[in-house]
């Protein structure tokens, strides 16, 4: 069974984790054979320009056990570095924390660094406290529907939000990891056709996978769609970068 | 094989399992959700079949909005419809006359599809009403489980605490894990060292960082028990916070059963049946 994690990171944090290191998030995969995760580095959130080229460098080494996240902070890069710094260190995916970098993610503010993720077609991973309010989402995945847009860890209670988004939205997606709202993940897969738009997460090391394995090994779906959540739309995502432009 | 070995396999686990928190029939209020269909008694056993759950005990959601006698009622009927995989939690509303709250735990602690009692603070006031207190007393007399809820301080863990303190009969099950995050687990713990009586129910741990394995070394493997919270929430992610843990098989048992049926062996109220058996 391959299970890709889209939703990890490493590196040093505030309060205790359960592990720092690559090693440390390799031993948890390993727990719950999980394949491989998409993962940042904590670091990045205090100097991207440090860290993010580590990650990169970590992920090169794990013998695809990882992928690198990099975190992007619009104040910090213009549209020309950004190019340079994706094309030359490819992570499968950026990561931004709008609320806590204290930025508003929409044109205005950030199209600088929108502009650049489009043409590339880089997945954008935002945590559900991170992103944009569920009446600026359709307007920031309109202007850019180049960019997939993937809302982690959505909490129960947000299915209203979240059927119009994935039925009206080509490229927003969700990580289906606490969608917990009794039924409705089989629901989103068999009667609303969702299921090529979900994704599954860990948030190790704040969390444990163990849970969100429940949730979808069962779900009363069927295995291709398992397959799909667990890496199948994964795979479409990271395959549709386009660096090669 | 183990139970994790058969949790990755997808198939229903071969042991003994208790859901201890469950509120079956429909709820829309406050931004809830679930598929209408999975409101039908039929489909929630279905749904608890594919788990491996054998029973589930439950407080109809008539609760919420203070209908005593409805979620009572339903409880019954669900019960009969049902026998051995539904049994009931008695519905305890501080909205209804302390007359109607005599009467319902008269009737009801007689049937023994019922096992005790449920109270939802927080959404029904404070834990402090002399209406709790009445029924407080009649599951210390009974010897019976109450399935007390708490979410992020509301109600006080201290005040629930209290509720113990001249009541060493009673089993008090504390929901949410004390209150859904680390925190307030930890505050639970150190809370229920002074009460052998008070246990912690896991559900809704879905933003708590503590994994099972570190709730039962904060808890201990006795006073640990599993329930969903179905069908507000699946049961298969707290299901799967168990099962797929690293803890080992005999402690898992204890969390997914054995601890339930400790605390029913001297009540007065229910017994859960397996057959032919009473456990």
């Amino acid at each position: 069974m391959k299970i890709i994690d889209v939703n990890a990171m490493m590196g040093p944090w505030m309060f205790p984790v359960r592990y720092k290191d690559e090693a440390g998030l390799i031993s948890y995969l390993d727990t719950y054979q999980i394949t491989s995760a998409i993962t940042y580095h904590s670091g990045a959130k205090l100097d991207p320009y440090e860290f993010n080229p580590l990650m990169s460098q970590i992920a090169q080494n794990s013998k695809n056990r990882i992928s690198a996240c990099h975190v992007i902070d619009p104040i910090l890069y213009t549209d020309e570095m950004l190019n340079r710094d994706l094309i030359k260190y490819k992570p499968s995916g950026v990561r931004m924390f709008p609320k806590t970098g204290r930025f508003i993610l929409d044109e205005f503010y950030c199209s600088h660094i929108l502009s650049v993720l489009d043409k590339l077609h880089m997945p954008l991973f935002l945590d559900s406290d991170e992103a944009p309010d569920h009446k600026d989402l359709p307007v920031l995945a309109k202007q850019y529907p180049n960019i997939p847009i993937v809302i982690l860890r959505p909490p129960f209670n947000n299915s209203r939000f979240i059927v119009p988004l994935l039925t009206k939205l080509d490229n927003v997606y969700f990580d289906m990891s606490i969608m917990i709202n009794a039924g409705f993940l089989d629901e989103l897969v068999n009667e609303i056709k969702a299921g090529g738009k979900l994704l599954f997460g860990s948030a190790l090391p704040h969390h444990v996978p163990s849970g969100s394995l429940g949730m979808i090994l069962y779900a009363d779906i069927s295995d291709n769609a398992k397959e799909a959540i667990l890496h199948n739309n994964w795979e479409r995502l990271e395959g549709g970068i386009c660096y090669d432009d | 094989m183990t139970i994790r070995e058969e949790a990755y396999m997808g198939k229903p686990i071969s042991t003994f399992v208790i859901d201890s928190h469950s509120h079956i029939s429909p709820y829309y209020m406050n931004g809830w959700y679930e598929p209408y269909q999975l409101t039908r008694n039929e489909v929630i056993v279905s749904l608890i079949d594919k788990l491996g759950i054998d029973c589930i005990v439950t407080a109809p959601h008539y609760l919420v909005l203070g209908m005593m006698q409805r979620a009572n009622k339903t409880a019954q009927d669900s019960a009969r419809e049902f026998p051995g995989r539904i049994y009931g939690y008695i519905s305890v509303c501080p909205g209804e006359d302390i007359a109607v709250v005599k009467q319902e735990l008269k009737k009801y602690g007689k049937d023994p599809s019922f096992l005790g009692l449920k109270f939802l603070p927080g959404y029904h006031g404070q834990i402090t009403q002399d209406i709790y207190a009445y029924a407080l007393d009649f599951a210390d007399q009974m010897r019976c489980p109450v399935l007390i809820h708490t979410w992020s301080g509301n109600p006080p863990l201290s005040e629930i605490g209290a509720l113990l303190d001249k009541r060493s009969g009673m089993k008090l099950l504390c929901a949410h894990q004390g209150g859904g995050s680390a925190e307030f687990s930890k505050k639970l713990a150190e809370l229920m060292k002074g009460y052998p009586n008070m246990y912690m129910e896991l559900c809704g741990s879905l933003n708590n960082t503590l994994s099972a394995e570190d709730l039962v070394s904060l808890v201990g493997e006795d006073r640990l028990i599993y329930g969903s919270d179905l069908i507000n929430l699946d049961p298969r992610y707290d299901f799967g916070r168990i099962v797929f843990s690293t803890l080992s098989d005999d402690i898992k048992k204890k969390v997914l059963a054995e601890n339930y049926l400790e605390i029913l062996k001297d009540s007065h109220m229910g017994k859960i049946i397996k057959g032919p058996e009473v456990l």
